[in-house]
Parts: C-alpha cells; structure tokens; sequence
C-alpha cells in the first residue's frame, strides 16, 4: 500500500485550491428556503380552507331555510315554489336510495370484475380489460345522462320495466317497490346508470387488495387443494375486509353526489313514492334543475340548504372510506 | 367425500363463470354508451360545429362559442390549480411526510377529490356569483380549478415520495437549498408523473357539467371575455338535451361526442404518460 | 507554487460523537480523525454504524426528523454540529458521493452546472471550463465529451457514478465522503473507480465506507474499524491488516466474521 512519501509528493504537487467568486443574491439560500416553505405551505393549507370555506359558505346560505322550516324541513314532504314551502325528505330519500341500488349492483359485479383481472384472465388480456373497465370512470357524467335519457330509459320502458312491474309488482311486502306505469325514468333506472359509474372505483380497489394479498398465504391454501373461489372467500376476502368495505363506501360517496347522469333520469318530481319506478327526485338533481329558476331568497336557501347536506352526508361516508382505505394501506405497507 | 369435491369444483366453476359474466357485463355497458355516442355524434357532427355559433330552436349553427368557453375556462382552472397543486403537494412530500398535519391535509385533500362536484359549485357560486352579483367565465375557472386542485396535490405528492430519497441526499450534499433542490432536481424527476396527474386532471374537469352550472351559467352568443356569463360545451349540452327539440338534441349528441373523444383522448394519453415514466424511472 | 500538506493535523476531528435514530443509538463516543492527502476507509460488518457516521459528517441525517447528533466534530476549527453552523456551507466544503449512482434527470452538463453557478459567479465560458475540469478530474470527459446534452440517465452504472464524483468535486470541497461507492457496480466499473479515488486523495480528504475488506487494502492509506456502533481500531491500513491490535479487528480482517 502506498507509503507517506508518496502522499505527500502527490498533495505538493497538486495545483492550489481555486478562489472560488461566491454568486450575490438579492436573496440569501435561507431566506428563499423560508420563503419556499411559507409559499408551499400556505397552497397545502388552502386545501383545507376551501373544504371548510365550502361547508361554511353552504351552511350560511341554507341557514334561511333551516331557520324557516326547523326540523320540518327533514321531515316534510312538502315541496311548493307557488306556495314558499320547501323540505328535504324527497330529495335525501331518492339521493340514498339511488346510491343504495347502485351498490347493491355495483359491489357484486366489481367482485366478479376483480376476480376476473386477477384470477382467470390470461395475463396478456388483463391490461386492456382493466383500462376499458377504467374508461367507464373517464366518461363525462353528462354523456351518461342524455345516454340515459335517450337510450337507456326507453329501453327501461320497453324491455325491464314491464317485466318487473307484472312479476315483482304483484308480490307481497316488496311489490309496492314494483307498481307504477313502465315510463323508464325513476330510481331504478337512475340508480342502475349509478351502478356502471361507480363500477370502476370500486373494482380498482377490489384489484388492488387481491393483487396484495400475500402470496405466500394464497399458495399455501392452493397447497392444501382449496379451489380458487375458496381462497378468495376463505383467505382474500376476510384479510382485505377494510379495503373492500372502504372501497363500497367510495362507490357509495361518489353514486351520492353524482349529479348530472341522475339529473336526467330521475324525472324531477317532488311527491314521495315507495315505487323504484315512479319520478323521483335526488338533491343534487333538484339543485341542478331548480337553482337558476329559484325566483325567491327561500327557495335558494332551501337549495343550498340540500347542497349542505348532501356535502355532511358525503363527508361522512368519504371520511369513512378514506380512514377505511388508510388503515389497509398503512397494514399492507408494514407486512 | 367425492360428492363434496365434485361440489366445490362446481361452485368455483359457478362462480369463476359468474366473474366472468361481470366482467362481460362492464365491458357492455362501455360499448353500449361509445356506440351510442359515436353513432348520434358522428351523424351530427359537421364542420359547422366548430365554426358557429349555438342556434335558436330550428335554426342552423354549431357550437364554437361554447367550445371557446370551454377552452377559456379550462385554461383558467390549470393556470390557477396546477401552481397551486404542484405547491401544495411539494409541501406534502417534501416538509410533511410523516407528521400529523400532513396526514390532515392528505386526508382533506382525498375528501376534496371526491367530493360532489356540484358542491363545489355552489361554493363557487356563494363565494363568486353572490358577491359580484352576476354569472361568470371566472366564476366557472374557479370552480373548475377547486376540482382541479387535489388531483395535482396528490399526484404531486405521491410521485415526488416515488423519487428515490438518494436523489434528494445527493442534492443536499452539494450545498444546494432547499427549494432549488425541490423546483430543479426533485419536480424535474418527477416531472412526468405530475404531467400525468394535469392531464387526468384535466380530463375531469373537461367533463365536469354540475359546478358551472350556477358560475359560468351560459350564454347563447360570443362572449370574448370571461366577465359576463359564457357558453361552455357541458351546459349547452344539458340544455339542449333537456330541451324538446330534435334539432337541439343533434347538435347535444355533437357537443357530446367531442367531448367524450377528448377525454378520453385524455385518459388514454395520461396512461401512456405514465407508463413511460414508470420505465425511465432512474 | 508548493502546496504544504500537515498530514500530522486531521482535516475532519470526531470527537465522542453520540448518534441516535429516534431512541435508539446507533453510535456510542466515537472518536476519529481524518487526514488530507489520504483515504480513509471505514469498515466493519453490516450494521455497525458505519454508514451513520459517514453521514454525520455533512449532516445529511438532518434531513430526518428524529436523528440527532451529539459530540463534536471539527472542521477548519468549527464544530459542524453546531445548530448555527449554515448546512449549505457545510455542504459545500464536504461533498458526498452515495452507493447507488444519483444522476438528476437533466443533462451530464447540467448535473454539474446546476451546483456549480449556485455556488459561484462563473461566465459561460468559465463554466465550461469546470465542467469539463471535473469530468476530466472523474476519469469521465473523453466518454461523455461529444454528448454532454444527453440524458444523465443515458450513461451506464459506472459512468453514472463517475458523474456523481465529478459533480461532488466540481465545486472543489475539501472532504469527499464516500458511501460504498462501488457496490452497486460490476467488477470493471469499481476497478475505474478505485483508481479514481486513489488519483482523488490527492486534493481531498476522503472518507470512504466499505465493507469490502479486499477494497478497504487497496484504496486506502488509514482504517476505522467499527462494530456495534463503537470504534474498535484505527491507524495505517497496512497495521490494521497485518498487526491488528484488537483480537475483534484481528477476527474481522481474517475473514472470522463479518
């Protein structure tokens, strides 16, 4: 190895170190760093101000019609512009029942979907199956209303809605959700444009939980000759059960608040009906047909008051899902 | 014993055809919607549309005051929310990784993204419309930028966490503040994914009908600027669809078809995007 | 012009250095010196505290909330761990050169003309002139002349870590940390770099982590020999492989573990 002689010979005959011409700002490094995180930061805490600015700014121009109806203004059915009388029960009524059809189809088929990109199709086909069924997400929510109208709802009328009104309609305890005339509009045709639209947020999750099961727990049960529904129901399933519940409770958050697929086929009506098939009514559809005709300070409060709890209802059903999704995350992260 | 084997093959069989009977039925759905869209669409669609402007019932036009609209709008809402996106998730991924405010924020941002859009609207419409007193293109950039907004934050944050923390100690290690190694080495690296995260972005908002509804309202005639109510290829199309005329429904299924090729156009490019910075990830 | 080098007087003095992750300590009253003219290799098996140390050195760790120094080490008179003493000016005096290569997603120009008109006033003829200093300096030029606008990220593992030591050098520091600098490399590229870093000890005081004995003989003039967090041995290289103090040492050199 080389000695000291050498050492030093080479650091004598190494040239000076250069005079180094620091660069001049107007600005030193510290101050532009402080700058910089004043500046990220206040655009990071403007998220939370325009949440809370939202909220805020509902509920002060509901807060006329809340101080007007009270408390009958979540209980009434009432809905008269001639008559300045407003309330909520229609609307929030077909807003959960809309998304609660949505779910009832959407869960099943996202599993099946799920399953279907991450057990049997051959990988060569996942991709292209996966993005198409990614695609349906990306369609306006516009183009799947005046598809709904146009398309869909005759369609309804003429092929599904007969069907069910003649053999559902006439059963006991479930037939009064069934009656009516087949005119393809309703809850039932709303809440199934619901179902497509939320169809890929939650297969995405369903994909992704399946895909980050261990494999180790997954192979050792195929060890063991459980057949491939057998893992997803014995292994997959139990051990993503917050993923899966978290990514219901998006679906359920987004079908909630939709707005302009509904808006089209919902047939903007105010009387409360138990039937799936007759007109109804949901909050975000009501505020989007009425809010530029609302001619009285009552009436747009009354509106903005259902934009306040549609945002609550929302808030809670999103903060549900995200905490839902996090805890996985952050479970998965860790294994 | 064997009858209970033959009984579970069964129902895996069942069911592995059930899955694939779901996955049949997504995929339906999406033709059924682009065929339609391309058919009604494409027997509309003229060079008119993109050269005049939106017509009375029963008269001849096309939809370029809306197109414009749209574009000014657009335009707006990336100008004020990419900035303020791009900001907000550096100061994510950069200060607050692991405290608290940080997993705040993150979690207000996640409601933000998936919040009606029709709130936003209203918000928009308390903050802006109200105060002015009238409708408005800004009203509606506005509106469009606050759904903008949380999809740059995330994409900025997570894609910024992805760059390898070697390349941050690295540029640290060279005497280089903070903010310059943020701006010039991290976002540089970065620079693809966030791309992505603008033009998924971008593609939403391009869709979004319900929050200009009551900002930017509509207009049946050129309006330059963004000071007064515009036209906007989402809210003519409700209109026109929503209206009884059959002329009116036409040129709806037009309005449609252009935008669902745009966003789509969006989504699959963004995907391209982001696969490629995937691959040339150092 | 002749240019004294006090080998007997440590360019960088550690001194009862006490280092922790959160609760944990991972260095317990390590003591060090670290000479100009000369690379000093630290060693010791994986886990040792090796690479803590090294980046106590320019503070990198402070990056991290949780980690924290205590003890003193010295350079030019001043204790950087200090919380007054300017981390940029401390950065700028102690380069760092990490394991895997760290190419910034711009051009091989850019990578190091971005620290280099940070740090100092420079024409662009001026800058020219360093850029190419520094890739002659890091072995590199004659590969990387005819395509300095080309992607970092176009050049190989080797050439990519070359890189890196050019743009640590090229705002001439007076220390130059090392951490494992070859082991993301094949055989040829470390052979390159060894060289490199042994032309390299002329001009910088360099710390180089390892915890490849073979490298640690070859490369350097001085040894720290580290196991859990302390600091077992230090002197020439050539004591340390041959006439080892410690039976740990004497275990750890003839391969006993590791």
């Amino acid at each position: 190895m080389g000695d000291l002689i050498d050492i030093s010979a080479a650091a004598a005959a190494s040239p000076p170190r250069r005079v180094r011409t620091p660069r001049t700002r107007r600005l030193s490094d510290r101050t532009a760093d402080r700058l910089f995180l004043g500046l990220t930061g206040g655009a990071a805490y403007l998220v939370l101000i325009v949440l809370v600015g939202a909220a805020l700014s509902m509920a002060w121009g509901g807060r006329l019609a809340f101080k007007t109806f009270g408390w009958s203004f979540f209980t009434s059915t009432q809905w008269d512009a001639v008559a300045h009388q407003f309330s909520a029960l229609v609307p929030v009524w077909g807003t959960i029942v809309t998304s609660l059809i949505a779910i009832v189809i959407a869960v099943p088929v996202s599993l099946g979907i799920g399953i279907f990109l991450t057990e049997l199709a051959p990988p060569w086909l996942r991709q292209p199956v996966g993005t198409a069924i990614e695609l349906l997400a990306a369609i306006p929510s516009i183009v799947y209303g005046m598809w709904g109208l146009f398309v869909f709802v005759p369609f309804m009328a003429a092929h599904i809605q007969p069907w069910l009104i003649d053999h559902l309609g006439t059963m006991p305890v479930i037939g009064p959700l069934f009656e009516g005339a087949p005119i393809g509009l309703g809850m039932l045709t709303a809440g199934i444009i619901l179902a497509i639209m939320i169809i890929p947020f939650i297969t995405a999750v369903m994909r992704d939980v399946f895909l980050a099961t261990p494999s180790v727990l997954k192979e050792s049960a195929y060890a063991l000759g459980a057949t491939r529904w057998e893992v997803i129901k014995d292994i997959v399933l139990p051990n993503s059960r917050n993923a899966v519940v978290g990514a219901i409770f998006l679906g359920l958050g987004r079908a909630l608040g939709e707005t302009m697929a509904v808006t089209f086929v919902l047939g903007n009506a105010h009387e409360f009906k138990w039937s799936l098939m007759e007109p109804g009514n949901s909050i975000a559809a009501a505020i989007a047909n009425e809010f530029t005709e609302a001619d009285s300070d009552i009436y747009l409060s009354s509106l903005i008051a259902l934009g306040f709890i549609l945002f609550v209802l929302t808030f809670v059903i999103l903060a549900l899902a995200r905490l839902l999704l996090r805890a996985t995350r952050r479970a998965g992260s860790e294994a | 014993m064997n009858t209970l084997y033959v009984r579970r093959q069964l129902v895996n069989a069942l069911v592995m055809t059930a899955s694939l009977a779901a996955t049949a039925f997504g995929l339906g759905w999406l033709l059924w919607i682009m065929a339609t869209t391309l058919i009604q669409g494409a027997s509309a669609l003229d060079l008119k549309l993109f050269t005049q402007m939106t017509p009375a019932p029963g008269e001849r036009g096309g939809l370029l005051n809306a197109f414009y609209g749209s574009f000014v709008m657009t335009l707006i809402a990336l100008v004020i929310g990419t900035p303020l996106g791009v900001l907000a998730g550096t100061f994510l991924a950069e200060f607050q990784r692991k405290t608290r405010m940080g997993a705040v924020i993150r979690f207000t941002n996640d409601i933000l993204l998936s919040a009606p859009s029709i709130v936003i609207g209203l918000f928009v419409y308390e903050l802006v419309v109200r105060q002015v007193g009238h409708f408005s293109g800004w009203a509606g950039g506005l509106a469009l930028a606050i759904i903008l907004l949380p999809v740059v934050v995330r994409t900025t944050d997570e894609m910024l966490q992805l760059v390898p923390g070697g390349m941050r100690e690295a540029a640290l290690s060279l005497g280089l503040p903070k903010w310059k190694v943020s701006v010039k080495v991290l976002q540089r690296a970065a620079s693809t994914g966030i791309l992505t995260g603008v033009l998924l972005g971008l593609a939403r908002i391009s869709g979004e009908t319900a929050p200009l509804l009551f900002t930017a309202l509509n207009n049946q005639y050129w309006s330059a600027t963004p000071n007064g109510p515009m036209a906007n290829v989402p809210v003519v199309i409700f209109q026109y669809a929503m209206s009884p005329y059959d002329d009116w429904h036409a040129y709806a299924w037009a309005g449609a078809f252009v935008m669902a090729m745009f966003v789509l156009l969006l989504a699959v490019l963004s995907r391209a995007v982001l696969g490629r910075a995937k691959k040339h990830r150092p | 012009m002749t240019l004294v080098v006090d080998n007997s007087k440590p360019a960088l003095r550690v001194r009862d250095l006490d280092f922790f992750y959160g609760t944990q300590q991972a260095l317990h009253a390590v003591s060090a010196d670290f000479r100009r003219g000369e690379v000093t290799a630290i060693m010791g098996p994986s886990g040792c505290g090796k690479s803590t140390l090294l980046r106590v050195l320019n503070r990198v760790y402070s990056l991290y909330p949780g980690q924290r120094a205590a003890g003193e080490v010295s350079l030019d008179g001043q204790n950087i761990l200090d919380p007054a003493y300017d981390l940029n000016a401390l950065r700028l005096k102690v380069g760092m050169v990490f394991q895997a290569p760290t190419p910034f997603v711009m051009s091989i120009f850019d990578n190091l003309a971005l620290p280099l008109t940070h740090h100092e006033a420079l024409t662009p003829s001026e800058l020219r002139d360093r850029v190419e200093a520094a890739l002659r300096r890091a072995a590199l030029w004659e590969e990387v002349k005819d395509k300095l606008k080309h992607s970092a990220l176009s050049l190989s593992g080797g050439q990519q870590q070359r890189l890196c030591i050019a743009r640590a050098i090229a705002i001439e520091p007076e220390v130059l940390l090392l951490d494992e600098p070859t082991s993301a490399l094949d055989p040829i590229a470390t052979t390159r770099i060894e060289e490199l870093i042994d032309e390299l000890r002329a001009d910088f005081t360099v710390v180089m982590v390892t915890h490849n004995l073979h490298q640690a003989a070859r490369v350097s003039q001085r040894t720290v020999f580290m196991y859990r967090g302390e600091v077992v041995e230090q002197g020439p290289t050539d004591r340390i492989f041959t006439a080892p103090d410690n039976p740990r040492t004497h275990d750890y050199v003839t391969g006993r573990f590791g």
